[in-house]
């Protein structure tokens, strides 16, 4: 409950410029050039903060280092690892509400995740850098979810969008593509428990490398509960936290804490 | 041994933040707000 409070309250802090209702506008002021710690696209006509992931894109493009990103990425990640994916993220949210739907449930190998590393350093950085276009943004289902959709719902007539027509007349085969993989990832969600966020997502990639090494991190006492095994089955990303708790793939969600076997504390405590 | 990993993890974090210090210097966060207030319509597949 404590969790669903956090994911509602972050996707309510990030997108709150309800001022795209009176101006026909996105938001241009400040908080732009901050960007978020979890995915939210900028281009949701209420999105206040920027997207990480655009971000880096955008910055591989132009051929330059984002040193103010990576800090703050690193920062967060070295702080509380995959936390934000677990607690924050809008996305991640809408995937759990979909796993909830009861139909039977399909576990997937474990290697598959280590394709959201494809997504972060080919999609993402490799093919911006090399084709000079934001291809994960223009694929990406949390855009399609927080901005596509929104915007043709919108549809606006104000300064930004001075062209002849209305929008949803230019809707090209793109956004049809866009629609499809979103389909894909919210149908694979009911069967599968966050399938983007395992398999796709490339700032759970970043996060993830930071995991066994965060400040912050779950620790695993053998001796307190003799029946852990009750509580293996209720971890969402399926880790097994007795063998690996601070696995790759954990997004911290500290369900797996319920078990006096586990807690989640500073590395230097006891 | 948990002294120097307490340490080293400590001096990564300094290196992050000082990242932040400099990518500010540099104009990243100008960068990313000027970035961040265009909507890309291509992007959402609006031609």
């Amino acid at each position: 409950m404590k969790r669903r409070l956090f994911q509602i309250g972050a996707l309510l802090a990030s997108n709150s410029y309800f001022g795209s209702v009176f101006y026909s506008n996105i938001y241009q002021g400040w908080f732009k050039g901050l960007c978020i710690p979890f995915m939210n696209c900028y281009g949701c006509p209420l999105a206040l903060v920027s997207c990480p992931i655009g971000t880096l894109q955008h910055f591989a493009i132009i051929g330059a280092v984002p040193f103010l990103l990576i800090g703050f990425l690193g920062t967060v990640g070295l702080v509380v690892g995959r936390m934000t994916c677990g607690w924050l993220c809008p996305f991640g949210l809408v995937q759990e509400m979909l796993h909830k739907i009861k139909t039977p449930k399909l576990h997937p190998h474990k290697i598959l995740s280590y394709t959201k590393y494809v997504s972060l350093i080919g999609l993402t950085i490799l093919v911006a850098f090399l084709v000079g276009e934001p291809w994960l943004c223009k694929l990406c289902p949390v855009g399609t979810l927080e901005a596509g959709i929104p915007i043709l719902l919108w549809n606006p007539g104000g300064d930004i969008f001075t062209q002849d027509g209305s929008i949803v007349s230019r809707v090209g085969l793109l956004f049809y593509v866009k629609i499809l993989i979103l389909l894909g990832f919210g149908s694979a969600a009911v069967f599968i428990h966050q399938p983007f966020c395992r398999y796709a997502c490339p700032l759970g990639a970043i996060y993830s490398l930071f995991n066994k090494v965060s400040f912050f991190r779950i620790k695993l006492y053998r001796e307190r509960c003799g029946f852990f095994h009750e509580y293996e089955k209720t971890c969402p990303m399926e880790v097994n936290a007795q063998q690996n708790p601070n696995d790759k793939d954990c997004i911290r969600c500290l369900e797996c804490t319920k078990c006096r076997s586990l807690a989640f504390k500073p590395f230097w405590r006891k | 041994m948990k002294f120097i990993s307490t340490v080293i993890r400590i001096l990564v974090l300094l290196i992050f933040l000082g990242l932040i210090t400099y990518g500010v210097k540099l104009g990243d966060f100008e960068e990313t707000r000027d970035n961040g207030s265009i909507l890309c319509l291509s992007c959402i597949g609006i031609e």
